[in-house]
């Protein structure tokens, strides 16, 4: 049946809103590959292919995991062609099970802005050079000449830091 | 398992390094623990949430309005970034094609990865748009990669890199520069595109244009008909059929060419344009290239005066291709290079002995011009072994190298990354065997009595008379080859990152 135009809203709104928890959806189910936007865009696509079939007031985050999770299966299976290892069935349902929590993205993306300028120069540049660069760090660490090794550590308290900055920001504590 | 370590091994798995051993344990630990999976999950969403800063930055910083540009003119201004398409534009689509189509963009684009680009718009905008979009008076220029554009009236165009376009119309496009791929849908005749020697509009068709600021600029018709006027003195006028092709000359004359369908990409690639040589299979009497480039055909690499599968052996990977220095075996191809100043990288595997060390470098692939003086020798761009046993890259007026020595008798995987940064200085990556390996600079020959002897911008000449094609195993200058084995040899028009490098020298994939 063909939705009318409050229900289309309604569902524009849905799409946009639950984003941020679909790409983490997404990351979690691929971690460290390459390709989590086109995933996303491809959900995004067959979310609103599938638009008809969606029934309004039911859970559309549950919804639409199901659907990123195919859509990471697909992809995954072109990745095990490439040779890169990738999660098996059983630990992609297992992860496919965590309950799905509604969360403000917008939310904490502030929050995370807000963190972020508490950092010092170096942790900024760090995080900086891994996500919007997308950079490895043994690229930073040679053009610092520092080990990789060392960065690795600073890279993973800065992010500790960062999400325990998130959570006591957030009203809801858990970052999710 | 206890929380420091799984955090530990989760944080290495989501940074992609994790050992094999490792992501055993890791994923045996998340599928007999809840509480271990929801602190994966925990910290994949961390990891998204720190990945859409750098989509907001895409989406924010990657639109530029053209007053905050020039105030920033003498400063560090634009962020280049490269980026897949981004969710955010999607949703952004949706909405428009939803809502308000009629009131939506002239022009959407999206991007093939590894693609790099600024947009700038007009200063007459009140509101900076969003998304991965172009309105009237609004830029795109690309430095490398593809692009796909999308106009409103249903007009699809790829382009590739370097390109700047501007939008002047709804259905008129200004192009500065690029190769350009157009289909133009019954219903949108009448879509132009102005080029600084060319005003080309569309009868309804499907047409190439080729504009290079220092050539002459061509169009190729591919199915239909278009309207050709040359714009200089002549003012040269046709009407070009399916089949025809035309360079516009310096007096506004419009010269028959061959049509090239192939020089034209049609969808977006996956990858940077690429061509690779895997020296697996002999075919025409030589070694095809594959890849996603559009001159692909130009790529077979034939033995000057040899049998192909006279120089095949056994490999790093399947097959490869060995020289024992006996002139007439090096392997020559028609495709000309990548030239000016455009970013660009190589990657192959190699085999090479010390004796075969030169006093003048050993040449592993090479292409451009050699001035007749060989001074100044910013022309040609090679990739060799330095008399010392280093990776070496040739055009700068010298050389960069450096790293261990590689001439041991062993398989090396070796690359090279070249782009111009934003003050206009060449920056070059090397790597050996997946790793970043320190470089220096050292003059050419010539210069190095002269005490202020420094790098000049480089600029490969491809084009002009005497410009020879890619060659692999030997250099510009008529010698024999080396002796030494290649295999897997990868050239993409863009700057690759490490990663990329380090996969290629792992599992010799993208």
């Amino acid at each position: 049946m063909k939705k009318n135009s409050q229900s289309l809203q309604n569902y524009v709104q849905l799409m946009t809103q639950h984003q941020g928890a679909l790409r983490g959806f997404v990351v979690s189910l691929m971690p460290g590959a390459p390709g989590v936007s086109d995933v996303l865009q491809e959900t995004n696509l067959v979310l609103w292919q599938k638009m008809e079939k969606y029934e309004d007031g039911s859970n559309f985050l549950a919804w639409a995991f199901t659907i990123a999770r195919y859509e990471v299966m697909h992809h995954r299976d072109r990745a095990k062609r490439d040779g890169r290892i990738v999660f098996s069935d059983k630990l992609v349902d297992a992860i496919a099970e965590v309950d799905p929590i509604e969360q403000d993205n917008e939310q904490h993306l502030l929050a995370l802005e807000s963190c972020m300028n508490k950092l010092n120069e170096n942790q900024r540049q760090l995080i900086q050079h891994r996500y919007s660069k997308g950079q490895s760090l043994e690229n930073l660490a040679a053009s610092l000449q520092k080990p990789a090794s060392a960065l690795r550590v600073s890279l993973f308290r800065t992010r500790a830091a960062l999400k325990k900055c998130i959570e006591n920001q957030s009203p809801e504590g858990r970052l999710a | 398992m206890k929380p420091p370590l799984l955090t530990n091994l989760i944080e290495q798995w989501l940074d992609y390094y994790i050992s094999e051993s490792d992501l055993i344990t890791l994923k045996a630990e998340l599928l007999a623990n809840k509480e271990s999976l929801e602190h994966y999950v925990e910290l994949a969403e961390m990891h998204s949430l720190l990945s859409q800063t750098q989509v907001q930055t895409l989406s924010q910083t990657s639109v530029v309005p053209m007053d905050r540009i020039i105030s920033r003119q003498k400063r560090k201004t634009f962020r280049i970034v490269a980026l897949a398409t981004a969710a955010i534009l999607m949703i952004g689509l949706l909405v428009m094609s939803l809502f308000s189509f009629d009131a939506g963009p002239p022009l959407a684009f999206k991007s093939a990865p590894g693609t790099q680009f600024i947009v700038t718009h007009s200063t007459e905008l009140k509101e900076k748009p969003k998304g991965l979009v172009l309105l009237k008076g609004s830029s795109l220029n690309v430095t490398q990669g593809t692009i796909e554009l999308t106009f409103k009236s249903g007009v699809r165009s790829v382009l590739q890199a370097p390109a700047s376009i501007t939008l002047s119309g709804d259905d008129t496009l200004y192009m500065h520069e690029g190769t350009a791929w157009f289909e133009v849908p019954s219903g949108a005749e009448g879509f132009t595109v102005n080029t600084s020697d060319l005003n080309i509009v569309d009868l309804g068709t499907e047409f190439g244009v080729i504009s290079t600021p220092k050539d002459h600029d061509e169009i190729h018709v591919i199915k239909g008909k278009v309207n050709a006027s040359a714009l200089r003195h002549k003012k040269e006028f046709a009407t070009l059929s399916a089949g025809d092709a035309r360079r516009v000359d310096p007096v506004g004359r419009l010269t028959a060419i061959p049509v090239k369908p192939l020089s034209f990409l049609t969808s977006l690639p996956s990858s940077l344009p690429y061509l690779h040589w895997s020296f697996d299979e002999v075919k025409n009497g030589g070694f095809p290239s594959k890849g996603n480039h559009p001159q692909i055909e130009l790529g077979l690499a034939l033995p000057n005066n040899s049998r192909a599968v006279a120089l095949q052996t056994p490999g790093r990977f399947g097959k490869a291709v060995c020289f024992t220095g006996e002139k007439g075996e090096e392997l020559l191809t028609q495709w000309p290079g990548i030239g000016g100043d455009a970013p660009r990288s190589i990657a192959c595997w190699i085999r090479v002995s010390p004796d075969s060390l030169s006093s003048f470098g050993t040449s592993i692939a090479a292409w451009g011009k050699v001035r007749d003086n060989n001074l100044n020798s910013n022309t040609k761009w090679k990739l060799a072994i330095s008399p010392d046993g280093r990776l070496a890259v040739v055009g700068y007026n010298g050389s960069l190298g450096g790293g261990p020595v590689i001439a041991d008798n062993q398989w090396h995987h070796i690359a090279c990354t070249h782009k111009v940064n934003d003050k206009g200085s060449s920056t070059v990556s090397l790597y050996v065997d997946g790793q970043l390996v320190n470089n220096s600079w050292r003059p050419d020959p010539a210069l190095r009595a002269a005490s202020s002897a420094a790098m000049i911008p480089i600029n490969t000449d491809i084009r002009a008379e005497g410009s020879l094609p890619l060659r692999f195993g030997v250099s510009l200058i008529p010698s024999a080859p080396i002796k030494g084995c290649l295999d897997e040899v990868y050239i993409f028009e863009g700057e690759l990152d490490a990663e990329t490098i380090k996969k290629l020298a792992t599992i010799n994939k993208l």
